[in-house]
């Protein structure tokens, strides 16, 4: 049975990879991603599982098979979303965390660079951030009434 | 709602895809095998395997998280198709199997294999200190979930920065490949 262990198989060697990256089953999603890029770049994972997925339902239909829940589960949350109709809330909440999560890339503006200061922000550096947020909302303040709080 | 409505698909097929290249890499099995078939391949074959099946293969909650299990499949699959290309002889998980041309040596194979990773490791990084001790500091962890702390631990570095070495490690020109276990230049499949 595929999850049980046997107690007299050895565990294939952890090497320095291994122990650098993790197993797989104890990755974190930052670590798997970067290794799945560099070792498969530009594969759509969630496109390939679609496509697996339809492939496996057109044998069902044609076998006159209902789909089993797990096929069915896999085509619904692999689906490639073309408008917000009929959307479910949990696709929602996904698109709307994606566009909403912090941006922890290089930024040209210093003054955006404190999300990626490594300590804590001081006095120093929170007077500027104050600065800049004071000198950002006059100016939307001032910009024609659209901006207005 | 079933049971199957939380599982984030994309991560599980990552997870498999990456362990396939780990199994590969560990077991030095070649490229490609059966007749041009890859590691992509089965994992791949095992997925559709999976949706095909009225009982999803037989799992079930009760049985550990779905990726361990098709990971079990996909790791079975893989050493099937090591043996029947009979690149190795015996059995792949014998702690002293070892490819044929190689019987001679004295230590066992996956301590040769766990050596050669290490050291094609250190000559790819050549003199970028701080990757070597990237390299140093992960032969002194564990490797667990926690591992980008662990790291951090010993190098002095935030997690984030660990993270940020392994990235620039990755970047390293043969580095994917040595974590894949493939040839520098991917081969390519003959044409049908």
């Amino acid at each position: 049975m595929p999850g049980d262990k046997k107690p007299n198989q050895p565990d294939p060697a952890r090497d320095v990879l291994d122990k650098l990256f993790g197993t797989t089953d104890e990755m974190t999603d930052e670590d798997l991603n970067m290794l799945y890029e560099a070792i498969a770049p530009g594969r759509d994972a969630t496109a390939i599982v679609h496509r697996l997925a339809a492939d496996a339902a057109i044998e069902c239909r044609l076998q006159n098979r209902p789909l089993p829940d797990h096929l069915q589960a896999a085509l619904d949350a692999t689906r490639e979303v073309k408008g917000l109709d009929n959307v479910e809330p949990s696709k929602l909440r996904q698109i709307v965390d994606a566009l909403t999560a912090p941006y922890t890339g290089a930024v040209k503006d210093p003054a955006y660079a404190y999300r990626n200061c490594e300590g804590e922000l001081d006095t120093h550096d929170q007077r500027i951030v104050d600065e800049l947020t004071d000198e950002l909302r006059k100016e939307w303040r001032g910009d024609d009434g659209e901006g207005k709080k | 709602m079933n049971r199957f409505q939380n599982i984030d698909w994309a991560r599980l097929y990552k997870v498999l895809r990456v362990h396939a290249a780990a199994t590969l890499r560990r077991y030095r099995g070649p490229d490609t095998f059966d007749g041009g078939q890859d590691c992509e391949d089965v994992v791949q074959e095992v997925l559709k395997d999976f949706y095909r099946s009225p009982n999803g293969l037989g799992w079930k909650q009760g049985k550990g998280r779905l990726e361990t299990y098709l990971g079990t499949i996909v790791h079975n699959k893989l050493v099937d198709r090591l043996r029947r290309q009979k690149h190795v002889s015996g059995s792949l998980d014998d702690p002293d199997f070892s490819l044929p041309a190689e019987n001679s040596h004295a230590t066992p194979a996956p301590e040769r294999a766990k050596t050669r990773t290490k050291d094609a490791l250190y000559s790819l990084v050549k003199g970028e200190a701080e990757l070597r001790d990237l390299i140093t500091a992960a032969e002194l962890v564990e490797g667990g979930p926690n591992v980008n702390q662990e790291l951090g631990e010993v190098l002095n570095k935030t997690p984030r920065q660990v993270s940020k070495l392994k990235e620039r490690l990755l970047e390293i020109d043969g580095v994917k490949e040595l974590y894949a276990g493939r040839q520098k230049t991917k081969s390519t499949r003959p044409s049908a």
